[in-house]
């Protein structure tokens, strides 16, 4: 049982950084453009802005929201 | 001790303090130079008619806050006449809106700080709001008191002494003929108008504050409606002394407010401008703190967040139920994005107060006994008339704001149902999801790998690309195997 909560905790973490990095990604496409020039590094066309905005900001949510159930399920609430 | 022990039984003096406290906030000071790019000198008339529908739509207020004096403010009232998802939409909102309002003050401290020291501004703000995050757990009467007389001391000289200088100056000019006065046409003056809202909504934090008056069903009202006709009558003729004063179009490279008060009265007018601006920010914080404190513990309550956040017992709780809102304040306000803000407090106070203005038909209808101490006037017009003017106005906040607000109601949608269907399901729901995710992005891997698409990210990561999507969907695989699977014990 002892490897599932690590694994889990591995798993928990890297799905909220995967998570925080995926709203990051999203925030510097449609409102800070021009820090590392990410549009043009992407080569992103102004159309699809909002359509990648809004795919990583809710995968995004949705990746922390899993993380934190996995870490708190397979860790925090095993005792309880 | 904590806040709401110290501020049991206020009275009425009080309880207007505490009405201006919040419409005497920061707001002013950080939008009022956008709002008059917006609407030139027009901006005057702006002013005046956001008192009006801030006035019309506070009567609601009054009739709830009279009605219904229990923790929560906005939230209990859409509770108690909607209850369900619309009731949390509106606790929601009103915090997303009170988050918005302490970053704002974050920034109008840096602003006027940097008046007098040019250097580590940011990070004295974010050192202030963790303080005031503290002190606002242990109560601040006399903060409240003192920064609502400097207010009205300092923007009273200023329009005392710079009167006469508009005279002088041929200021009145902008004010005369249609075309100087609204240089942007009628479009300009309702587009400041839902940028100005946010200026005069912080009268009603003090229906956060009314389980603590001594009689809330007459001081309540009272309070609300003195402290708008006094914001009203001070703002815009604050604004028509800036406006006469200021050249149009003009870059300046210190805060507007401060650059008209060295105008009017010399050096010492900047400092003191620029210590009234100081004091906005705290009396901004403090009451909003409260106010943010009284939703989640109202949001806590009734299950929506967890309950060690908005514990008034636990010492934890007390300051958790404040720190978790100044912690994204503070991520927002580095941002340094301060007309965004601006627009989101008030796109969130707008939706709000339409959410206020239906509880308020609702419960008309709903428990017409109800005991009523204060009745709104002309009804049912009032409330209809909030309810269409809120939503007007929403019309006119930027395009990225209107987004970012979509997407604040999209996750309340998303954590409403989540506590509907219950921890267990949550979490097989939350696992098939993440097995759905590992599929499709197994699948965008093997095209990926067979030519068929590409991605953007390709020209960042090039060939390594692939096993990267590889990796994230056997994260998502094993993830939501650990969803479902988990321990059985707890579930008998």
């Amino acid at each position: 049982m002892r490897v599932k909560s690590v694994l889990a905790s591995l798993v928990g973490l890297l799905q909220i950084l995967i998570g925080v990095s995926a709203i990051i990604a999203a925030y510097l496409i449609y409102y800070n453009p021009s820090c590392f020039e990410v549009r043009t590094l992407l080569g992103l066309r102004g159309e699809y802005v909002a359509f990648f905005f809004l795919i990583l900001g809710v995968v995004g949510f949705f990746s922390i929201i899993s993380g934190i159930l996995v870490i708190y399920e397979w860790t925090f609430a095993r005792e309880g | 001790m904590s806040r709401i022990e110290i501020k049991s039984g206020i009275g009425l003096p009080y309880s207007v303090i505490l009405a201006l406290n919040g419409a005497f906030g920061i707001e002013f000071f950080v939008l009022l130079e956008h709002s008059i790019f917006l609407a030139g000198p027009a901006v005057v008339l702006s002013l005046f008619l956001c008192g009006v529908i801030t006035m019309i739509s506070l009567f609601s207020y009054c009739e709830l806050g009279a009605s219904i004096s229990e923790v929560g403010g906005e939230y209990t009232f859409a509770k108690v006449a909607f209850g369900g998802f619309t009731s949390f939409l509106t606790g929601w909102m009103r915090w997303i809106s009170s988050i918005a309002t302490i970053a704002l003050s974050a920034a109008g401290f840096a602003h006027f700080f940097a008046y007098f020291f040019p250097a580590n501004a940011t990070l004295v703000t974010i050192l202030l709001v963790v303080i005031f995050t503290f002190i606002s757990v242990r109560g601040t009467k006399e903060i409240d008191i003192i920064t609502v007389a400097t207010f009205i001391l300092v923007f009273t000289s200023l329009v005392i002494m710079g009167l006469p200088k508009v005279l002088e100056t041929g200021g009145l000019q902008k004010f005369t003929s249609l075309q100087t006065f609204m240089p942007k046409g009628v479009p300009g003056v309702f587009a400041s108008i839902m940028y100005s809202f946010s200026m005069f909504v912080g009268a009603r934090a003090v229906v956060a504050g009314s389980p603590q008056m001594m009689n809330p069903k007459k001081d309540l009202p009272r309070a609300i409606l003195y402290s708008i006709a006094i914001i009203t009558v001070l703002y815009c003729s604050v604004a028509f002394i800036v406006v006469g004063l200021t050249p149009l179009n003009q870059n300046l490279n210190q805060p507007l407010l401060t650059y008209v008060a060295e105008n009017v009265m010399g050096p010492f007018g900047g400092v003191l401008m620029s210590v009234a601006g100081l004091s906005a920010a705290l009396m901004s914080l403090t009451t909003t703190m409260m106010v943010q404190r009284s939703i989640v513990r109202g949001l806590s309550r009734d299950g929506y967040l967890p309950s060690v956040i908005g514990s008034s017992e636990s010492r934890v709780g007390r300051y958790l139920s404040v720190g978790v809102g100044s912690i994204i304040a503070i991520l927002l306000f580095i941002t340094g994005l301060i007309v965004f803000i601006g627009y989101i407090s008030g796109f969130a106070s707008l939706l709000v107060f339409a959410l206020v203005n239906l509880s308020l038909i609702k419960l008309r209808k709903k428990k017409p006994r109800l005991d009523r101490p204060f009745r709104a006037p002309l009804y049912p017009y009032t409330p209809i008339v909030g309810v269409v003017l809120s939503v007007l106005l929403m019309l006119f906040v930027e395009r990225s704001a209107l987004l970012l607000g979509l997407e604040f109601i999209i996750i309340a949608i998303i954590i409403y149902h989540l506590k509907m269907v219950g921890y267990h399901r949550l979490r097989l729901a939350v696992g098939g999801a993440n097995l759905g995710i590992s599929g499709i992005t197994a699948l965008i891997a093997y095209m990926l790998m067979g030519g068929e698409i590409s991605l953007p990210i390709t020209k960042i990561f090039g060939e390594n690309v692939p096993n990267l999507i590889i990796a994230v969907s056997l994260i998502f695989f094993i993830s939501g195997i650990l969803n479902i699977i988990s321990r059985k014990r707890r579930e008998v």
